[in-house]
């Protein structure tokens, strides 16, 4: 797994690709902005791309930005960003603009090395990561009519965890049940929230964000 | 105001009507030759209309004059010489009125002679004052002329013009004294005419301030009452009846083309102090702003004038809205003073000493509202400006303390968590249990640092408004907010910074104290941002009111919302 790390924090910088390599991948390059990462990419494209949101020169979303313009020229590179804050629109943007094989953590949860090792893998097999706490606010939003009121605890989770852009599978092993049970699971709550089931993968994730989003 | 210039006018203008209709009768009647024979009738139809409206001319210029102002009657010695010169030409015409009465024609024939001095005295007055050997003169040729009277009758014996012996009413009669009497009164006036010339030109030379149409008036005047005068003493003293007879026509003619254009400046000056005091009585009633500055510049007919008022604080010169005014200002002034103190400039193209008088005095309570106006909207302009400056400085910092916080502190949690990650993977590969546990425990605590931090980092400004604009930062206000909040956002444009902040504080505001569901809507243009609040717990805070009124914003609540809009720059 070839990774190259994007942060103008050079502690952090250095602290995740000790991390990564610790967990034997291979950090092919470490970068304090995103200036020479176009031409980088080009010439030595890795696996996935691990970049800060908040770089300079205007610190607000030049990660997006470069991620954009990488995945334009290589659609194989898997994109993860961090950000210190939980920024929902920047994550919406970015499932938006990178629907496949893209991730938003947070730097704070990447301390915890099995998620950003699985968070890595996951985004090279062209699944999508979103970070737990992200997820969960958006779910505990209060909201006028409150749809989700309708969904049991259980189902509830599973609605959490698919937005968290597990497959069926992880979420499975996650809540200690069948697949099948999952399956099941998922189609009650998108029925009950009247979104379209697309199967697993992006599209799944993207409808159901949307929809807590934009149920208010 | 304008009512009371309209009735002026409207009084002047109907006595100089009743004039011209009552002349242009009498010309008629002239022309017809039904009147007057003699040397008038020989005179051509042009002569005598330029009479006519010589007549006319100085009849207004003289009723103009003596019209009565405010406060009663004002007899100004314009109006004195401009009567006078009236009943001169009256008398001229009266010698040659065949059918009038006898003692009409003869009155005439006595007061006709005066016209020049009168004529002259006019003249002087325009280049400067009537000085006294003017007023000497004129009682010289008076009283040749009523001696003249008694000595001979001029008129009773129409073909004694230089020599007669008929008598008629005559109380004294003496063919010597005659001559010597009808020699005497020639010269009297031929030398009142060339010493008017003369000083006419050397103070016409000598003066630099009079505008030169008024020098031009002068010289014309003085010349033509000379002219005349010499054509009456030529006439007088010529043994040919019918050249002299031709001579006093010219004459008669040259007087009442002088007359027209020596009259024609005190009616307009009798205008312009007219309309000035009606200025001045509009300055007391409390205009409404600029309202000096527009006058004067109608009155005046610049329409470049500028007026710009001392403000003594400050040190500098401002109109009356209160704008700093270019100190460089090229175009000549008047400056209005007070007690050594400037009180206010008046940017003209010509200076002319009588505004200045007139205006200085009507004008000073004007000046003084508008100035008191102007200063204070200087100083409100300066607050203003000084109240976004403070702002914003705020916010800066509170970015800078964002910032700071994001890129070292943050940072460096982030860091020493990263490091305790290693930590605990390499208690992992040894197998220390206890460190692994002690490593998961510190991480557990400071990553809620980290958290309260985030959280602490948003209070002082939320980063993701300046990065993702005002509808991402009001989603993340209501994603954490205790009561449901729907966002409805619209843009169109984009609103400044400043505004944007404002109206992010104000729902931040709302929904820290809901206590119920909230809507919030927002319209987003290049002007201002709108934003309504159904729901909202009523009572903006000071802080937040302040900032509104910062920018210049508005707040209106009523029971059950709040609209607030914010301008941009």
């Amino acid at each position: 797994m070839r990774v190259i790390v994007v942060d103008d924090a050079a502690l952090i910088r250095e602290g995740l690709a000790r991390l990564l390599e610790d967990a034997g991948m291979e950090v092919t390059h470490r970068l304090g902005d995103a200036a020479t990462l176009q031409a980088l990419v080009t010439t030595d494209a890795p696996d996935v791309l691990v970049i800060d949101i908040r770089m300079p020169p205007s610190f607000t979303d030049e990660g997006l930005r470069a991620a954009a313009a990488v995945r334009a020229t290589n659609p194989d590179v898997g994109v993860l960003v961090l950000s210190q804050h939980v920024e929902t629109s920047y994550a919406m943007r970015l499932l938006e603009e990178l629907p496949r094989a893209s991730g938003y953590l947070l730097k704070d949860r990447i301390s915890d090395v099995a998620v950003l090792i699985d968070a890595v893998h996951r985004i090279a097999r062209g699944e999508v990561v979103v970070d737990p706490t992200l997820v969960a606010r958006m779910l505990g939003r209060k909201r006028r009519e409150d749809s989700l009121d309708r969904l049991s605890g259980r189902e509830r989770e599973v609605l959490g965890l698919v937005a968290e852009g597990l497959s069926n599978e992880a979420i499975a092993r996650r809540l200690f049940i069948s697949e099948r049970t999952v399956e099941s699971h998922v189609a009650k709550v998108l029925q009950k929230l009247d979104v379209d089931d697309h199967g697993e993968g992006h599209r799944r994730v993207l409808a159901v964000l949307a929809y807590l989003r934009l149920t208010q | 105001m304008s009512v009371m210039a309209t009735s002026e006018g409207m009084s002047a203008g109907a006595v100089v009507a009743l004039l011209a209709a009552g002349t242009g009768v009498f010309a008629a009647l002239v022309v017809g030759g039904q009147v007057v024979q003699g040397p008038l009738t020989e005179a051509p139809a042009g002569a005598v209309l330029v009479m006519a409206t010589a007549f006319t001319l100085a009849g207004a210029a003289a009723t103009a004059t003596l019209l009565p102002t405010g406060s009663g009657f004002e007899w100004r010695a314009d109006g004195i010489v401009c009567a006078g010169l009236l009943v001169a030409l009256a008398g001229a015409i009266a010698v040659g009125w065949e059918h009038g009465a006898d003692q009409l024609r003869s009155a005439g024939s006595v007061v006709a002679p005066m016209t020049v001095p009168l004529l002259a005295a006019l003249a002087e007055r325009r280049a400067r004052g009537t000085p006294r050997w003017s007023v000497a003169a004129a009682v010289v040729v008076a009283a040749l002329s009523v001696t003249r009277y008694a000595v001979r009758d001029p008129f009773r014996d129409p073909g004694c013009w230089s020599d007669c012996s008929l008598r008629g009413v005559a109380p004294l009669a003496s063919s010597g004294a005659t001559a010597l009497v009808e020699i005497g009164l020639a010269l009297a006036t031929l030398g009142t005419a060339a010493l008017s010339v003369a000083w006419t030109i050397r103070l016409v030379v000598g003066s630099r301030a009079r505008s030169s149409t008024e020098r031009r008036l002068a010289l014309v005047g003085a010349a033509g009452a000379s002219t005349a005068a010499a054509l009456w003493a030529v006439a007088s003293v010529l043994p040919d009846r019918v050249v002299a007879a031709r001579l006093v026509a010219a004459a008669l003619v040259m007087q009442c083309l002088t007359a027209l254009l020596v009259s024609v400046p005190p009616l307009l000056a009798v205008r312009r102090r007219r309309e000035l005091r009606s200025l001045a009585a509009a300055l007391g009633d409390q205009p409404p702003l600029g309202t000096l500055e527009a006058t004067l510049s109608r009155m005046l007919g610049d329409r470049d004038l500028r007026v710009a008022y001392w403000l003594p604080q400050s040190g500098r010169y401002v109109d009356a809205a209160g704008e700093s005014l270019d100190d460089a200002e090229a175009r000549p002034s008047i400056t209005l003073q007070r007690e050594g103190q400037p009180l206010a400039r008046i940017h003209v193209d010509r200076v002319n000493r009588e505004l200045e008088g007139l205006v200085g005095s009507a004008a000073a309570l004007a000046i003084d509202s508008e100035r008191l106006q102007a200063e204070v909207r200087a100083q409100l302009s300066d607050l203003l400006a000084a109240r976004l400056r403070i702002v914003a400085a705020a916010d800066d910092a509170r970015r800078g303390v964002e910032r700071s916080i994001h890129d070292e502190v943050q940072s460096e949690l982030i860091g020493a968590l990263l490091e305790l990650a290693q930590i605990r993977s390499r208690a992992v590969t040894v197998g220390a249990e206890d460190t692994m546990a002690e490593a998961d425990t510190m991480t557990g605590e400071i990553r809620v640092i980290v958290d309260r931090l985030r959280e602490f980092s948003r209070g002082v400004y939320p980063a993701v408004l300046d990065a993702a604009g005002l509808p991402a930062a009001l989603e993340a206000l209501a994603d954490e907010a205790p009561v449901a909040v729907r966002i409805d956002c619209r843009r169109d444009g984009s609103a400044s910074v400043e505004a944007q902040r404002a109206a992010y504080l104000i729902v931040h505001d709302a929904v820290a104290r809901a206590t119920r569901p909230l809507d919030v809507s927002i319209d987003v243009t290049d002007r201002r941002v709108a934003l309504t609040i159904v729901g909202h717990p009523g009572a903006v805070p000071v802080e937040v009111r302040d900032r509104v009124g910062a920018l210049g914003g508005t707040t209106t609540s009523d029971r059950a919302s709040l609209r607030a809009v914010l301008p941009c720059g």
